[in-house]
């Protein structure tokens, strides 16, 4: 149902675009919170105008958010809550887009953006024009104060220090007004019956029982729908919705050794009747089971610096961390920033065949849902899709509304979390390949790679958690990838042997010239990329990649023994192993 | 699938059928039974290697729904709902002489999944509850055998005095069995939402007060404490809050708020809509009022009457914060903590006055946790059992005819009070239900009184006599819980052991009695020379509810922070209610009052308030 008001939704905005006035007639009308938002936001504009430093931009983010989190742990459930807010944001601008308070105060250990002029707060769930307008009256106000102030400092920075190295624009210009409505999702409806939820997430929880090795297994579902308001002094007005449900499974055993062994799997979906059926999450519990009974056996891997093949997932958070973020249009302007990829634009950074986009406008990959999807930004532009490397050249930045040398344009990516004031952020990562190579020709490319390094074997790595990276100048510039499931490849023949204990590191540039060679099918990563802008959904989909060198170190890991005591339900002899259940509970 | 009603019924069906202990079918009892079945296992089997076994366990679990409502100008901001069951253990390794508690170490911060493993269910399942204790209890005991091999380490290096060797770390009590009935709150929604609203939507009529909001809060738990000794308790602890706050600026910038705050066990114990209607429009008009009234703007040292609130938020503050009537414990740290302690225990100030005067002879203040009411208002300070399973006596008293003679106490021995007088409070408003010494049921009682007409005489001759030309009066204090300094949320205070500001401050004049309302005064430190000088007392008393921040093991009064939104039940900001019944008024022969100067003072909107602008 989703995709088809999306869908209608896409035909509605071309129609916008040659008449405008349509849409404010008929469709927004409806709207009572646009109503209120613009009413505030014109006649705070008309008075603040006539100030002594008057703003140049105002805008209103407002972030209806409805969050349904329902979970389960070892077969009871542990929560079941379903929250709405609305968050506002106020940004204001004064001075002009050239030069305004938000340009970055230069010089000593500082906060990397300054905050001055954007304002958030709780506002009103209810349409009432008295509340709303109160608080966006005091927000703008604080905000409206903070802008002037430090607008004050931006001016006596520039004069005293030396010249920024980037002159560009604090603020773009954006070509046309953007207009768009979407009206409201049925929310009820496409949430299903929590009851039956609850009841699912308790089943599939409960098999982690089953061994008695596993401390416990967590299973939970959650549907957010944020539906995103943006108006501003310039005159957009855009209304949508962005639509996610996720189903997230973890399983936690403890070696000997004290090293916990975590490993997580998730599903995610625009829609939660798009997420997997029974039968394929009790298959990959019960395979997560083994799994985690296979790792508190599994060898400790020493460090280890050769060849290996990330998977799909794996080369899309190694991507998401060690490239999306080094192409994050603002943080080549920041002079605390590592800057990788500034000087690189035209040059060869990655190789000739292979092409890295960022697509907020894909829905879809492999019939897999892309949760990196929107359809306009936190900005209000645009959403576009980005080639950030064609060919294995450097091409492009992700780009917000905060201009940089070269790049005076936003490219639809300036993201946030409800609240906080949006900067360049990823959306939809897709790796892509000319010279697509099968599973086969990858392992047997790897082994030759091994036996000329003269190693004994390399590594594979089938699951990550997540990863972060540094991006700044005062640290290395280095990333962490840590991964759940690692297997040795034997050059020798030997079976793939799992291994435990190493999370994959190294630098950005060092680690893109060792890239050999691309798979030909994708999997895709969906989850939830932290930024100074806030937690905001991203997706990152990649085939196999094979890299003749990674390094990887040992894992930081607890001290402490594996619990001193057997789990309780293992062990109550009170109870007749007859009659006892995994999960503790008698089958009549 | 499975039910959530079947799960249930056959779970205790099967536990009915396999078990010879009588299980009746009741969230209590089988919440109960995992804890003791737990409890037992963990105290029989627990050891690791060559350390020492626990010598005791105690659980605590709270059962508890929660809700709050949140309304300004007459619409909805927040309307949430949660029931959630969270646990705490205590382990202690060693023996009641020595043992692993009072005492920093240097255990490290360990990141670790498991603690996420160790969440209780929301259903009373059995299993589930004894896994969560299962994981929880490993983890305490090993934090605690290895914080007590480096105690004793410690204990051989460090010069400790004959006293404090001498101490024990841990009191014995006798074992306590409890069980009290289930207070059952109404919690029907969009009832308490309508109330809100309508309460929120009089301040509409006010476009000079900038924000203003009301927050109900409903809290319904059941407590459940089992310890290793054989203590077993169930408790219940409801209590509504209603708290209504709003700020603006005076006209010279300064932020000033003001807020009504009502407790109660039950919803019936809070006053009736109209009442609330009542107190909000005088609320909002004072608050206007203070907006253009005189700035203090000079500094006053001479006879000042405090009344009513501003009495009982007195006593609470001065003697039920961290230097107060609560004993301390010295903490032992480890060497290399010492640079790293900067909220080091401060000497216990009262705790060195036992047997000597620190209130006029004519004052007494006793502890009396059972007493339920006062007059018709419901105490919810009034329990019957501590946090650590301990019945407290039915009157303490703390200080008689002037002179202290005790402080509140926990389990924990001190140089000057040995045994617990059963004042370990639970937080309210805490993830990991901590717990903390502090004031139940406080009364403080006179004799001498004098009539409220009497004192205010006395006060206006007493300033004559100065030869002051105007007197003060204190009606109202801020509570610690609400700081207006910050326009938008109201955040805790800094900890700081000051008085909190005063929020209604008059002026009198010496010549005609004439009050003028002051703004932007503060009160000087109320020494103990202050108190024990203070020169009346009214005959009448006047009862307070309230939330009292938590203190430490070292009598540092400590804040938990909250993020609002994240969880419910941090809402409380983990505080213990409490409540006092004290004088209707009494005067200061002496206090000092100045102008309080603000850091920030930004300019008023230019941009008028949307509620004036029709």
């Amino acid at each position: 149902m989703m995709k088809q008001v999306l869908a209608s939704h896409r035909a509605f905005l071309v129609l916008m675009f040659i008449v405008p006035v349509l849409m404010h007639c008929d469709v927004c009308a409806q709207d009572k919170l646009l109503d209120i938002l613009t009413e505030e936001l014109n006649r705070e504009m008309s008075v603040l105008k006539t100030q002594q430093v008057p703003p140049y931009f105002l805008s209103y983010r407002v972030d209806e958010i409805h969050t349904c989190y329902v979970s389960a742990l070892s077969g009871a459930l542990v929560a079941s809550k379903s929250s709405d807010t609305r968050i506002l944001d106020v940004s204001i601008r004064v001075g002009d887009y050239s030069m305004d308070n938000t340009r970055q105060i230069r010089g000593g250990y500082r906060m990397s953006f300054n905050s001055g002029g954007s304002s958030s707060d709780l506002i009103a769930r209810e349409n009432d024009p008295a509340a709303i307008k109160t608080t966006l009256w005091t927000k703008t106000n604080e905000a409206y104060r903070e802008a002037v102030e430090m607008y004050a400092n931006v001016k006596a920075n520039t004069a005293v220090k030396v010249a920024a190295e980037d002159t560009s624009a604090d603020f773009s210009r954006e070509a046309g007004v953007v207009a768009s409505y979407e009206p409201p999702l049925d929310i009820r409806a496409l949430e299903g019956d929590i009851k039956a939820w609850e009841a699912k997430v308790k089943h599939y929880s409960a098999l982690f029982l089953q061994s008695k090795d596993i401390y416990g297994g967590r299973v939970s579902f959650t549907y957010t729908v944020e539906r995103k308001y943006f108006i501003s002094s310039e005159g957009t007005r855009i209304v949508h919705n962005i639509p996610y449900a996720r189903l997230m499974i973890n399983g936690l055993a403890k070696a000997d050794d004290g090293m916990e062994l975590p490993l997580y799997k998730d599903y995610s979906a625009f829609k939660p009747s798009d997420l997997p059926g029974d039968d394929v999450i009790l298959e990959d519990v019960r395979l997560m089971v083994k799994k985690l009974e296979a790792l508190r056996k599994a060898p400790l891997v020493d460090p280890f610096a050769g060849p290996a093949i990330l998977s799909g997932r794996a080369s899309g958070v190694f991507f998401h961390e060690v490239f999306g973020h080094r192409v994050e249009g603002h943080r080549q302007k920041n002079e605390n920033e590592g800057q990788t990829f500034k000087k690189k634009v035209n040059e060869s950074v990655l190789p000739s065949h292979i092409s890295v986009v960022f697509d907020p406008t894909r829905k879809q990959l492999n019939g897999c849902d892309l949760l990196g999807y929107y359809a306009y930004d936190d900005e209000g532009v645009l959403a576009r899709p980005v080639e950030v490397v064609h060919n294995g050249i450097f091409k492009d930045f992700l780009m917000s509304r905060t201009p940089i040398e070269r790049f005076s344009v936003s490219n639809g990516h300036g993201r946030a979390t409800a609240g906080l004031t949006p900067v360049a952020r990823q959306s939809n990562l897709l790796v892509n390949t000319s010279m697509p190579q099968t599973s086969a020709q990858l392992r047997q490319k790897l082994i030759d790679e091994c036996r000329k390094q003269g190693k004994e074997f390399g590594l594979y790595f089938e699951n990550i958690q997540g990863g972060y990276t540094m991006t700044g100048r005062r640290t290395p510039n280095a990333f962490n990838v840590t991964p759940l499931e690692v297997y040795r490849i034997y050059v020798d023949g030997r079976p793939d042997e799992l291994v435990r204990g190493v999370d994959l590191i190294g630098t950005p540039l060092a680690m893109f010239a060792t890239i050999t060679d691309v798979g030909d099918s994708y999997d895709v990563f969906n989850g939830s990329c932290g930024a100074e802008s806030g937690y905001i959904p991203v997706s990152a989909s990649s085939p196999q990649i094979l890299v003749s060198r990674i390094e990887v170190q040992k894992k930081a890991k607890s001290q402490d023994r594996p619990s001193v005591l057997p789990r309780p339900d293992t062990e109550d002899t009170q109870i007749p192993e007859s009659k006892r259940t995994q999960n503790g509970k008698v089958t009549p | 699938m499975k039910s959530i009603k079947y799960i249930a019924t056959s779970v205790l069906a099967f536990l009915i059928a396999w078990s010879a202990v009588a299980f009746g079918q009741d969230r209590r009892d089988v919440i109960l039974k995992a804890m003791k079945d737990e409890l037992n296992r963990n105290m029989r089997s627990l050891v690791l290697g060559d350390l020492q076994k626990p010598f005791y366990i105690g659980y605590t679990i709270r059962d508890a729904r929660l809700m709050v409502i949140n309304a300004s100008l007459g619409a909805l901001v927040n309307s949430n709902e949660s029931t959630d069951l969270d646990q705490n253990v205590r382990v202690l390794v060693g023996d009641y002489k020595h043992n692993n508690s009072n005492f920093r170490g240097q255990r490290g911060f360990e990141s670790s999944s498991l603690s996420s493993f160790a969440t209780l269910p929301v259903e009373s399942d059995y299993f589930s509850i004894r896994r969560a204790l299962w994981i929880a209890t490993d983890n305490a005991y090993k934090n605690a055998a290895e914080s007590f091999e480096q105690k004793m380490a410690v204990i051989a290096q460090q010069k400790i005095s004959e006293q404090e060797a001498a101490l024990d770390d841990f009191s014995k009590v006798p074992a306590s069995v409890l069980s009290l009935p289930q207070r059952k709150l109404e919690f029907k929604r969009s009832d308490w939402e309508d109330r809100a609203k309508e309460l929120s939507s009089l301040f509409k009529k006010y476009p000079d007060i900038y924000t203003s909001d009301v927050v109900f809060r409903l809290y319904q738990a059941d407590m459940f404490f089992t310890n290793s000794e054989g203590t077993e308790t169930v408790c219940p602890v409801t209590l509504v809050a209603f708290e209504i706050r709003a700020s603006t600026q005076a006209d010279d910038g300064t932020t000033i708020g003001n807020s009504l705050d009502y407790y109660g066990v039950t919803a019936d114990d809070l006053p009736s809509m109209n009442t609330l209607k009542k107190d909000v429009e005088s609320m909002a008009s004072n608050l206007v009022a203070v907006r253009t009234a005189p700035v203090m703007d000079d500094s006053y040292t001479g006879p000042v009457l405090f009344e009513g609130q501003a009495v009982a938020e007195m006593f609470a503050q001065r003697f039920f914060s961290s230097k107060g009537l609560v004993s301390s414990r010295k903490q032992l740290y480890a060497g290399m903590n010492i640079g790293m302690s900067s909220g080091r225990s401060e000497e216990q100030k009262l705790e060195n006055s036992i047997d000597t005067r620190i209130l006029p002879k004519e004052f007494s203040i006793s502890a009396l946790p059972y007493m339920k009411k006062f007059g018709s208002t419901a105490l919810i300070g009034s329990f019957e059992i501590d946090a650590e399973g301990v019945k407290p006596p039915q009157e303490l008293v703390l200080v008689d005819k002037g002179i202290l003679k005790t402080l509140l106490n926990n389990r924990v021995p001190t140089l000057k009070v040995k045994a617990s007088n059963g004042h370990e409070r639970q937080l309210i408003g805490t993830f990991d239900l901590s717990t903390s010494k502090g004031p139940g049921v406080i009364v403080v009682n006179t004799t001498n009184g004098k009539s409220s007409s009497e004192i205010k005489m006395d006060l206006l001759a007493r300033a004559k006599e100065e030869g002051l030309s105007y007197a003060i009066i204190v009606r109202k204090l801020g509570t610690k819980g609400s700081d207006f300094t910050s326009i938008s949320l109201p955040i805790m205070s800094s900890g700081n052991n000051e008085q909190s500001n005063p929020v209604a401050i008059y002026k009198v004049n010496v010549a005609d009695g004439k009050e003028t309302l002051l703004r932007s005064a503060v009160l000087g430190d109320i020494s103990l020379g202050c108190l024990r000088r203070i020169a009346a007392a009214d005959k009448e008393q006047f009862v307070y509810n309230t939330l009292t921040a938590p203190i430490g093991d070292d009598g540092v009064t400590t804040y938990v922070m909250s993020s609002a939104g994240i969880s419910l039940l941090n809402s409380f900001n983990g505080s213990i209610p409490a409540s006092f019944v004290v004088p209707k008024s009494i005067l200061f022969e002496e206090l000092e009052v100045k102008k309080n100067v603000s850091d920030y003072t930004p300019m008023l909107p230019v941009v008028p308030s949307p509620l004036s602008a029709k």
